[in-house]
């Protein structure tokens, strides 16, 4: 319950401090608003403001609910904690890292060999591995998405290392 | 005459000779080979991938979107339904093989399938869900054909505020589908509307929020935020788990449905068919709660009652006939009004609007041939789902069976090729990283991403209908209540927020009281 409160807390001042900062900044400087506009709701910022600040509500209510219940909490509650798999949670950052860092490599790489490499790197992230069956699908499945889409469908693939 | 009086006589003559001729076109638009293989790769599909615990419809219907964007708009139509109706089937395979339903609305198939598979008659058990699932998707398609057309007629006197109405009901669905807490899921609705926003103001043409990005101009890119938000928090949140003992796959074992059986348990699947059907009907109730209400109403009803639980066959025929009697029933609101009855069918209407379509009853003012195609095209899919059914009985245990190592990273690479191929652009690819994180977050959180998805496809409608309303009425908000069809939808929206107020509360009371 206790983790559930916390939880519920920085969601709801993360939500929060989105909504102020769509208000404050991104809505203002984002949307240009043409000089004449008739009545307020007519205004391209209208719903956007709208939703803004309904964010900013829910954000608030879901921070003070967690926060309520954090204050109410039981001592005896600490104990419910489950204790955090830093492992795991460092394979699953590793697995966003290695999705980010394929971006710019598409380019060079061409999407063929930088999607199997991605497979291959996600493939080698589990403890128990079918590298050898990870491998073979990492070679066939880009492969047989670019026969479909690049040589069937006329689609632009970034060919990198097998552009020449 | 010269008044345009016609007779009733003459009137539906009239309509007859219309809906023969809209037949006849439908016909030849989707009497073809690569529709009839698009539905029967769909169905096969879907099958496969909904028999694999953690991968639903959902996820099908996104990962396979952008491959429908090079077909005709028919063809990658119907494959998506096909998925649909596959994945829904497909969720009782592994429900029955290895005690864990591969969707949420197989859930209720456990309860009898498994203790079927550890009596040897997993065939069986199959085969009467296989049965059960085709008889109500069959009666599901017909109620689809035979009141979409009338309420799309009904709705063809909506003016702008009717349909603003009509989008106040529909986004109280984001209610429905926000799980344990009402607030997380208005949440992700309220930041799937801002996302919405992004993109050229359509009535004064001005940037919201592109900063000059010409890739943003056009709104966010659907399939990326689509694929981002359901299929790669999945992959990533994978990671972050225990990995957990899988059961042991149960043999396939006795596969015969005898005719006595099935005679048996008819009235329950026709029961259960139409549970389904009017619970799919009313947007935001889904194929689960189908599935347990057609469930307790055939255990209330049947003489075995005492069986129920312990391997009765007319327990599945029961759960399957009610979660499949949904499917071609949340396409009733989508056809008919261009409201989304669940998040597949959300993603189907982002799907029409990929293919330049606006479901809704003008469709089937500028697109009748095309809707009478897809309606045959959905009734051929019932057929067809029993034909690869059938074929993946056989493939039942090796597909409950693959490793999570050379799936998840499959699963992948169809999303970052499905994300790319669309525009050809890696920025897409940027997108769907991003709502990768932001879903992952979410699901760490405990934030639904559903609402976002239904609130994001959606909002451009709700805002396009209420700007247009008030520019109708001058600013006058007292238009949004000007007749009774926006009382009509009014009324739902505010009975579906108090009753969804009301459930929030029953649960927070017996939380605290667990």
């Amino acid at each position: 319950m206790a983790t559930g409160a916390i939880r519920d807390t920085a969601a709801g001042l993360v939500t929060a401090a989105a909504a102020i900062f769509c208000i404050v900044w991104l809505i203002p400087v984002g949307i240009k608003v043409p000089p004449r506009v008739p009545f307020a709701a007519a205004s391209p910022d209208f719903f956007p403001r709208f939703v803004a600040w309904l964010t900013l509500a829910l954000g608030v209510a879901l921070a003070w609910g967690g926060a309520r219940r954090l204050l109410r909490r039981r001592p005896s509650e600490h104990a419910d904690r489950v204790p955090a798999d830093h492992r795991r949670t460092i394979r699953a950052a590793i697995a966003i890292a290695a999705i980010f860092l394929y971006l710019p490599l598409i380019e060079p790489l061409g999407l063929v060999a930088a999607t199997g490499l991605l497979m291959l790197v996600l493939a080698a992230l589990y403890e128990e591995r079918r590298l050898v069956v990870g491998a073979v699908l990492a070679l066939l499945l880009p492969y047989a998405n670019f026969l479909l889409f690049y040589h069937g469908l006329g689609v632009a693939f970034p060919l990198g290392i097998f552009g020449g | 005459m010269a008044s345009g009086w016609r007779s009733p006589s003459a009137s539906s003559a009239a309509e007859g000779a219309r809906v023969l001729e809209n037949l006849t076109v439908g016909f030849s638009q989707v009497a073809n080979l690569a529709n009839l293989a698009a539905i029967f790769g769909g169905v096969l599909v879907g099958t496969v991938v909904g028999a694999i615990p953690g991968l639903g419809a959902a996820i099908a219907v996104a990962l396979a979107l952008p491959f429908t964007f090079y077909m005709n708009p028919i063809t990658g139509i119907l494959l998506l339904v096909g998925l649909y109706k596959g994945a829904t089937y497909g969720g009782s395979i592994t429900a029955i093989l290895i005690n864990t339903p591969g969707t949420p609305a197989a859930a209720c198939t456990v309860l009898d399938g498994y203790p079927m598979a550890r009596r040897g008659e997993a065939g069986k058990a199959l085969n009467m869900a296989l049965y059960a699932s085709c008889i109500a998707d069959f009666v599901s398609n017909l109620a689809l054909i035979f009141f979409t057309g009338w309420i799309a007629s009904f709705a063809l006197r909506f003016g702008p505020p009717e349909f603003f109405t009509l989008m106040c009901f529909s986004v109280t669905i984001i209610a429905s589908v926000s799980g344990a807490s009402l607030i997380k899921g208005l949440i992700s609705g309220v930041f799937g509307l801002m996302l919405a926003t992004i993109g050229l103001d359509f009535a004064y043409t001005t940037e919201r929020m592109t900063f000059g990005s010409t890739e943003m101009m056009a709104g966010m890119p659907l399939i990326p935020v689509l694929i981002g938000l359901f299929a790669l928090p999945e992959v990533i949140s994978e990671f972050a788990k225990r990995p957990m003992v899988q059961e042991r796959v149960a043999d396939i074992g006795r596969s015969i449905v005898t005719r006595a059986e099935l005679l048996r348990c008819l009235p329950t699947i026709v029961r259960g068919s139409l549970i389904g059907v009017i619970i799919g009907a009313i947007p935001g109730t889904g194929a689960a709660p189908a599935a347990f209400i057609s469930y307790s109403e055939a255990k209330r009803a049947s003489k075995n009652r005492d069986n129920f639980g312990k391997g009765e066959i007319e327990g599945i025929a029961a759960a399957e006939s009610g979660n499949n009697g949904v499917c071609g029933a949340t396409m009733i609101p989508l056809l008919s009004l261009g409201v989304p009855g669940d998040v597949v069918t959300a993603i189907m209407l982002g799907a029409f609007m990929v293919h330049g379509l606006q479901p809704g009853p003008l469709l089937f003012e500028s697109n009748a041939g095309t809707v009478y195609a897809i309606y045959l095209g959905i009734l051929a899919s019932s057929i067809l789902l029993f034909v690869a059914g059938k074929l993946c009985i056989r493939l039942a245990a090796p597909i409950a069976d693959i490793h999570p190592s050379v799936l998840h990273p499959a699963i992948v690479a169809f999303c970052v090729i499905g994300a790319f191929v669309v525009n050809g652009a890696v920025f897409d690819l940027l997108i769907m990283s991003i709502m990768g994180v932001v879903g992952f977050a979410m699901l760490r959180l405990e934030i639904p991403p559903a609402p976002f998805l239904i609130a994001f496809v959606l909002g451009p409608l709700f805002e396009e209908n209420l700007r247009r309303a008030l520019l109708i009425s001058k600013g006058d908000p007292a238009i949004l209540w000007r007749g009774p069809i926006c009382w009509f939808f009014l009324a739902l929206t505010v009975l579906s927020i108090v009753l969804a107020v009301y459930r929030a509360r029953q649960d927070i009371r017996r939380h605290l009281s667990d």
